[in-house]
């Protein structure tokens, strides 16, 4: 039984580079700023570099403090409501940025971003396509 | 001095305030329930930003998530609306209503994946 899905957006992906890397857009108040980010399922929330942060003119500490783990360690993030942008598409989401300023890693993650997609992947054609899932 | 905030009730008689309300003391309210068909909470103005100060749904998050922790939860402002257990149910709790923040929250000391 084929099963059929309908998608509002096409992104285009570099298949060279390691991992899949899409342009995204935070804003916060007035302000904004465009990170290129790597989608990452397994990433419970999205994070960011703490100075994203600060040029959206936050008080990275203020924010909603949590624990991150890898697979080499731990280390905090702090949370705050923004809207992330990827290819037109606007959610109102949790995203948080690192305390640590030599973070270097940019991804998007679960929680209020992709579990709010419906995401169809062509991994070797470097193609995403994406809705806004909209539950009945 | 007399204050007036929007809530809802259901037909067991159960009041959520949709608006932050601060009291310093036990209080007396009259309750009026309205008749119109007006959506609740599309009457507030929406400017692609919620009503309450951003700050103030910041600090309810840190002083409360963790009594919340592994749950999803939507908030008006300050004010929380409903809490569930996954993001399905929560969308059925809350559907018809706009301009909700919803998100699943952990305690603070949980290590939640940073996948990478």
């Amino acid at each position: 039984m084929p099963y059929q899905l309908n998608f509002e957006k096409l992104v285009s992906f570099d298949i060279n580079q390691d991992g899949i890397w899409i342009d995204v857009e935070i804003k916060y108040s007035d302000s904004n700023v465009k990170i290129n980010a790597k989608i990452d399922t397994g990433a419970t929330y999205s994070i960011f570099e703490r100075h994203f942060g600060e040029e959206l003119g936050l008080e990275i500490e203020s924010g909603m403090r949590q624990r991150f783990g890898t697979a080499t360690g731990s280390f905090y993030a702090y949370g705050f409501r923004v809207t992330l942008t990827v290819a037109e598409i606007e959610l109102d989401s949790m995203v948080f940025f690192a305390e640590d300023e030599s973070f270097s890693k940019n991804v998007l993650g679960r929680i209020t971003w992709l579990e709010n997609l419906i995401f169809g992947l062509v991994d070797q054609a470097g193609k995403i396509y994406l809705s806004k899932y909209e539950p009945e | 001095m007399l204050t007036t905030i929007e809530a809802e009730i259901d037909v067991n008689g159960k009041i959520t305030l949709l608006e932050p309300l601060k009291i310093s003391k036990k209080s007396r309210v009259i309750i009026t329930l309205l008749n119109d068909e007006t959506p609740i909470n599309q009457a507030k103005p929406i400017n692609g930003q919620p009503k309450a100060d951003d700050n103030l749904q910041l600090e309810w998050l840190k002083a409360n998530r963790d009594q919340y922790a592994g749950k999803y939860i939507a908030l008006d402002g300050d004010i929380l609306v409903a809490q569930a257990e996954t993001l399905q149910e929560i969308r059925k709790l809350t559907k018809g209503k706009n301009n909700l923040f919803i998100v699943k929250v952990f305690a603070q000391e949980t290590v939640v994946s940073a996948g990478l």
